[in-house]
């Protein structure tokens, strides 16, 4: 349901981000999106079958305004030399961190 | 067929663009555009007024550098139909009223400002407007209120000044007299004792750091000796003078300024950050730099900070916005000025305004749009600033790395640390070795260690942290609780039930020792194994702590095993800051460990952090936010708990299907228990920290003046700039107590050196 689904958007503390370098890791990640606010978890989105990182990731927060903060300003800089792509997520799902590789 | 579906604007967007877009163009003369403009919306009156006001307004808030063009035009619709220009009128008055009871500072500054203005496009008459900066200066006059209370309305009346000062001093040059002697008595009596807590800099180099009502003053007090002039603003009402004056002014009617209350959180008194000089700017280049005390400076600063903060939104937007002034303006250095706010805003004492990402996306943005001018300027204030960390407060060096090393991360960590070689013949701890440390750890941290270390050149090389890495210290054995750990971490591997890993635990045997010291032991082995089975990324970490919550809670009874814990973390993580702050976040967070342990383990504990480290101050700073934000989270669920059992008063039966008033009581109850208990925790976890700071200042103090040694360290300088910055920051919760800060921490027997802080902190109140 479309409703549903945007209500979630507008609860959640989660954010899909995306063009990552293979390379990158979690720690990286919590270093750059901690600067928004406390971070509660990060999902590394993984290749199905490698299970190795495969370009990006979710990144939950405690609080909304903080992940509001990473959207506003993390999206579009760089980060290992890539441009991060944030957007808010409905939350997360297991399953939902493999990738197509 | 999507051209057939071609997005058409609608008359009422159309309208909204106009006027957002008046006055960008160049081409033409300015007052024409702009009666042209009055004259599209004229007639579309009848049908959009609503929307063409708010946009109006909202443009000459937002587009403060363009406030005049936005009065000019309110100017001419008057001039057309004085029915518009009244209902305006009763708009500005209605939102200003709404913004003086709800204490929306920013704005009164910018109605005011507004309504000033408006005397000069003939809207409003000038004695309306010197009866509205009789009322404002009389709230200095009030007994016994807070300086903040009067310097911010003072402030309103100043930053309005340079629009109207000419007007005055030529039709009412009594009342304008009578209303600048009042100010300049006002002036006179004020504190400012607070200055060394908000200046980045404990000296007047680079360039003096004054307070920014005192500076304003003067900058006014030279605009009146140079006659009211100045060469910044569009005053596209100028040229339309006598049509203008034909119009109908609306006078104000009699603004009141509420009384104080305690919900009246004013701005807290800020000074104005300089770090560039005339000397600064290329020879070659035609702009001077208006000097510090010319209203030029005054103005320029004003536009790019309103600008600043009326964006926070949309970075792209900003970097826009801020492009257009420096194009407009280029007969100043308005793009130094820039960088120098923009500066001034990350170090703002005792937090920025917005998010440091903010200032920080934006600089880059500015970097995108200007490639070729901007990234160079920003490079010369990096140089200056570092050339000058000897005197930085702590707080504000912490802040610059913070910034420096985000912009590298940005630019491939493209930097020539050669022309800083200089540094390395510093001592160790000394400010610049320190910043460059700092920089270091983060920028190894944001990028990868080992790409990070290969770009540094060989002689920094000590400056770098070690690669992150942990020390589980039951690998060997010869450890007392070797054999334990061992089996405990092959247990934990086979995913055995967590009764059988307790029953291995229960094994430790010390022999003859204390009950305590088994106990000691015990958490020890635990917390090393707990983390050594989640050494391999954050999220193992994560869920080795989450799995194996349970034992841990069932030793973590007293305050002790607590200590125990967190020094067996301290011990893991020796080498790895960033895991070091987060576990100790999550053990709270999981309810193992208490604010209050953190604290105690700070400063008591034989391993602890040292106190001119990143960590220790992190792990601070995060224990004083986590106890804030529990105990807010907790007022404000039973406010909300409160408002609904008002709405069922007087009805008994349920309310809305689901809670009826006696669950609601029962809650109401619970919560009120919760933050009783809440409240409890940030006093002693507040007023602890401080004892702490005190003590350890007053102990370095007396040893530095028995041994005859200078007291002002690094370590010291840290310290007390840390403390005073925790405490501005916490002014609500520290004022409420003020009682025991004076008498448990800052009592009779505290050295006078320290004694200082505290009447900083009171004279910023």
């Amino acid at each position: 349901d479309p409703d549903d689904y945007q209500q979630l958007l507008v609860q959640s503390t989660t954010l899909y981000v995306g063009n990552l370098s293979f390379y990158t890791t979690e720690e990286q990640i919590y270093e750059l999106f901690s600067m928004a606010g406390d971070v509660k978890r990060v999902i590394m989105g993984l290749d199905r079958h490698k299970k190795t990182p495969c370009g990006f990731c979710f990144v939950e927060y405690y609080e909304k305004s903080a992940a509001s903060i990473a959207v506003k300003y993390i999206n579009g800089t760089k980060l290992d030399g890539r441009i991060v792509r944030t957007d808010w997520d409905a939350g997360f799902k297991e399953g939902r961190q493999y990738g197509r590789g | 067929w999507k051209d057939e579906r071609k997005v058409e604007l609608s008359t009422e967007e159309k309208l909204v663009s106009l006027i957002e877009r008046v006055g960008n163009d160049t081409k033409g003369l300015l007052e024409n555009t702009i009666q042209s403009l009055a004259d599209i919306l004229i007639p579309e009156m009848d049908e959009y007024k609503d929307k063409i006001m708010q946009t109006i307004m909202r443009c000459a808030r937002e587009y403060s550098e363009k406030m005049s063009i936005y009065s000019t035009l309110v100017g001419a619709l008057n001039m057309k139909k004085s029915d518009i220009g009244e209902e305006f009128v009763d708009l500005l008055i209605e939102d200003l009223k709404s913004a003086l009871t709800m204490n929306k500072f920013l704005s009164v500054k910018s109605l005011v400002r507004f309504l000033s203005d408006l005397t000069n496009a003939r809207v409003v008459p000038l004695s309306s407007i010197v009866s509205l900066y009789d009322t404002l200066i009389t709230v200095t006059y009030e007994p016994g209120i807070s300086q903040l209370r009067s310097d911010w309305y003072t402030y309103v009346l100043l930053s309005s000044l340079p629009w109207v000062g000419g007007e005055l001093q030529q039709k009412r040059q009594v009342e304008l007299d009578r209303l600048l002697s009042a100010i300049g008595g006002y002036m006179s009596k004020r504190t400012t004792n607070y200055l060394p807590a908000l200046q980045s800099w404990q000296s007047d180099r680079p360039y003096p750091q004054r307070d920014q009502l005192d500076l304003l003053w003067s900058q006014v007090l030279k605009m009146k000796e140079e006659g009211w002039k100045e060469g910044v603003l569009v005053r596209p009402y100028a040229p339309l003078e006598s049509e203008l004056s034909s119009a109908y002014g609306h006078p104000l009617p009699n603004i009141i300024i509420p009384g104080h209350t305690l919900d009246s959180a004013y701005p807290l008194p800020s000074t104005v950050f300089r770090c560039i000089g005339e000397s600064d700017l290329p020879p070659h280049v035609g702009p001077s730099l208006p000097q510090s005390e010319s209203i030029n400076r005054y103005l320029i600063t004003d536009i790019i900070s309103s600008i600043i903060n009326s964006h926070t939104g949309n970075r792209k937007a900003c970097a826009h916005q801020l492009n257009v002034v420096i194009e407009r303006l280029h007969h100043l250095p308005v793009e130094y000025m820039t960088a120098e706010v923009l500066f001034g805003f990350i170090f703002t004492l005792p937090v920025p305004p917005h998010s440091l990402l903010y200032y920080g996306s934006l600089t880059i943005e500015l970097c995108k749009l200007r490639p070729a001018t901007y990234p160079v300027i920003l490079t010369q204030l990096i140089d200056i600033l570092f050339s000058q960390l000897d005197h930085i407060n702590f707080v504000v060096a912490e802040r610059f790395a913070w910034w420096f090393s985000y912009h590298l991360s940005n630019y491939g960590y493209h930097w020539d640390w050669s022309k800083w070689v200089w540094c390395l013949q510093c001592a160790p701890d000394s400010p610049p070795c320190w910043f460059v440390k700092q920089v270091f750890e983060r920028c190894s941290r944001l990028g990868s260690h080992e790409v990070f270390s290969e770009l540094v050149p060989d002689d920094f090389k000590p400056l770098l942290t070690p690669p992150n890495d942990s020390y589980y210290l039951y690998a060997e054995d010869g450890v007392q609780g070797f054999e334990v750990a061992k089996q405990l971490v092959e247990s934990m591997k086979a995913k055995v039930p967590l009764e059988r890993l307790k029953e291995v635990l229960d094994g430790t045997d010390i022999g003859n020792n204390s009950e305590e010291q088994l106990l000691e032991l015990k958490v020890s082995i635990l917390t090393h194994c707990i983390l050594h089975i989640g050494d391999k990324t954050i999220s193992h970490c994560f869920t080795a702590l989450h799995k194996f919550r349970s034992l841990l809670l069932e030793l973590l009874e007293t305050e002790n095993a607590k200590l125990y814990c967190l020094s067996a973390v301290g011990e893991f993580f020796e080498e790895n800051t960033q895991l070091h702050c987060l576990v100790i976040d999550r053990l709270v967070r999981q309810e193992l460990i208490d604010n209050g342990s953190i604290i105690k383990w700070c400063f008591t504990s034989s391993n602890h952090p040292d106190f001119t480290s990143r960590l220790f101050w992190d792990i601070l700073r995060s224990s004083f936010s986590r106890v804030n934000k529990s105990l807010l989270q907790c007022e404000k669920e039973l406010e909300e708990i409160k408002e609904k059992l008002q709405k069922t008063t007087g009805l008994d039966e349920l309310v809305d299907g689901t809670e009826d008033k006696q669950e609601l009581e029962w809650k109401i109850q619970e919560l009120e228990e919760k933050v009783e208990e809440r409240s409890t925790e940030q006093k002693e976890v507040f007023l602890s920290t401080c004892r702490y700071l005190i003590e350890s200042l007053c102990s370095h103090l007396s040893t530095c003046d028995e041994e005859g040694t200078d007291y002002e360290t690094t370590w010291y300088t840290c310290i007390t700039d840390n403390t005073r910055q925790l405490l501005i920051q916490y002014h609500t919760v520290y004022r409420q107590y003020s009682y025991s800060l004076e008498s448990d921490c800052f009592g009779g027997g505290v050295d006078l050196r320290v004694q200082e802080i505290y009447k900083q902190f009171q004279g910023i109140l």
